[in-house]
């Protein structure tokens, strides 16, 4: 290798990893030849190439900062907002008492949730900013009144376990939409996981009315949620062979079994591992060099 | 659409055949006598964004002298982008060569 190849080398590496792979060699020559003659390319290519560097890498960042957002708005839309549903209606006026009635309060809570996953997922984003606002403001009111029935000394876990959920789902898609970050795709697998949830939710709904203890066992619940997503998490790393992003969500799911962090946020985290890691499969290649 | 000065010089750089990046680089210089010298970084830049508007399309690789050479092309969609900034920009010319012609020094007559 020449003094003049060496460089040029070292001015390449510059660039990210995938323009390297893609065009590296190309950017090579190119600067090679631009040298006429002399040991090392001349400062202005070198300028231009670490501009055009920061560019990408700026650019880079960006769509991964946008992909994020959008999967984590989809995992806590199909994994921790409907995790409040039971509680909920545990504390609806004058329903306490009717399980006829917790049932249909139920279903129509349920059906709340459903239409703002489905519609934000489907891409009809105004519409589903206006439901998860609904299902937010429901939360909290309901929410207060537990506050008066059971005696403050409760508020702080019902808002923990109860409204942060839902809130910050809200407040996630609010986001997503105003800066026009798209629902995450593949969209089959998302729209997949909300039947899903529901299954989750129609046991809880007997446990609801059998014992009136409210959700499906969050226990049992974060135990499934964290196997389905630690196997899929597991099959898609194994075809990629990166094995470093299982730890983050290792972490969280260790902590959330000891109690030390809610199982909704653990399971958005996990949730939202697998989703990056399947995006970035499903992901079609935008680089001109195909 | 419309194009800047550098994308306007790549496209026509293309325009007739394929061409890889320092053959764009020096038609570029040629063509405008010297005065636009495209780097490779901004060169690179530029045929990303215009490959994402399906002005350019990577056409076929070559190796020389042990260098890889990669052959971009216009795409149709390019040639007609081309088309219609040539015509709008011949028709501002015209419009200014006659304002000029009104200058007592480029010709007009004195007032």
């Amino acid at each position: 290798m020449t003094p003049l190849e060496r460089r040029c080398r070292r001015v390449v590496r510059m660039l990210p990893r995938a323009e390297r792979e893609t065009r590296g060699e190309e950017v090579l020559g190119v600067l090679m030849d631009l040298s006429d003659g002399r040991d090392r390319p001349p400062l202005a290519e070198v300028a231009a190439v670490a501009a055009l560097a920061v560019k990408l890498r700026m650019r880079e960042r960006g769509s991964r900062l946008r992909a994020g957002l959008s999967v984590l708005a989809g995992a806590l839309v199909v994994v921790a907002a409907p995790l409040p549903v039971p509680h909920v209606l545990q504390h609806l006026p004058g329903l306490v008492t009717s399980p006829v009635m917790q049932i249909l309060g139920l279903v129509l809570t349920l059906v709340l949730w459903l239409a703002g996953a489905v519609v934000w997922l489907l891409g009809h984003r105004r519409t589903s900013v206006a439901l998860w606002a609904v299902y937010a403001v429901a939360t909290v009111v309901a929410n207060i009144r537990n506050g008066l029935d059971y005696g403050y000394d409760q508020v702080p876990w019902h808002l923990g376990h109860v409204v942060a959920p839902t809130v910050l789902t809200a407040a996630v898609v609010a986001v997503a939409v105003r800066r026009g970050v798209p629902a995450p795709r593949p969209r089959r697998v998302w729209l997949l996981l909300v039947p899903a949830t529901v299954a989750f939710w129609v046991a809880g709904m007997f446990e609801l009315v059998g014992a009136g203890a409210g959700a499906v066992p969050p226990v049992a619940a974060t135990a499934v949620g964290a196997a389905g997503a630690l196997v899929a998490a597991g099959w898609v790393v194994t075809a990629r062979g990166r094995v470093g992003v299982l730890v983050p969500a290792g972490v969280f799911m260790a902590l959330a079994v000891v109690g030390l962090v809610p199982q909704w946020l653990a399971l958005t985290v996990a949730v939202s591992v697998v989703g990056m890691l399947v995006k970035r499969q499903d992901a079609p290649s935008t680089s001109l060099v195909t | 659409m419309d194009l800047s000065e550098q994308t306007f010089l790549i496209l026509s750089a293309l325009a007739d055949r394929p061409r890889h990046g320092y053959a764009l680089i020096t038609e570029v210089s040629a063509m405008t006598g010297g005065r636009v010298t495209l780097r490779a970084g901004t060169l690179y830049g530029a045929l990303d964004r215009l490959s994402g508007q399906g002005l350019v399309r990577a056409d076929r690789e070559e190796v020389e002298n042990g260098r890889l050479r990669r052959y971009y092309a216009l795409t149709d969609a390019g040639a007609e982008a081309l088309d219609v900034q040539t015509e709008r920009m011949e028709a501002a010319a015209k419009v200014a060569r006659e304002r000029l012609a009104l200058r007592p020094r480029f010709g007009g007559a004195t007032p």
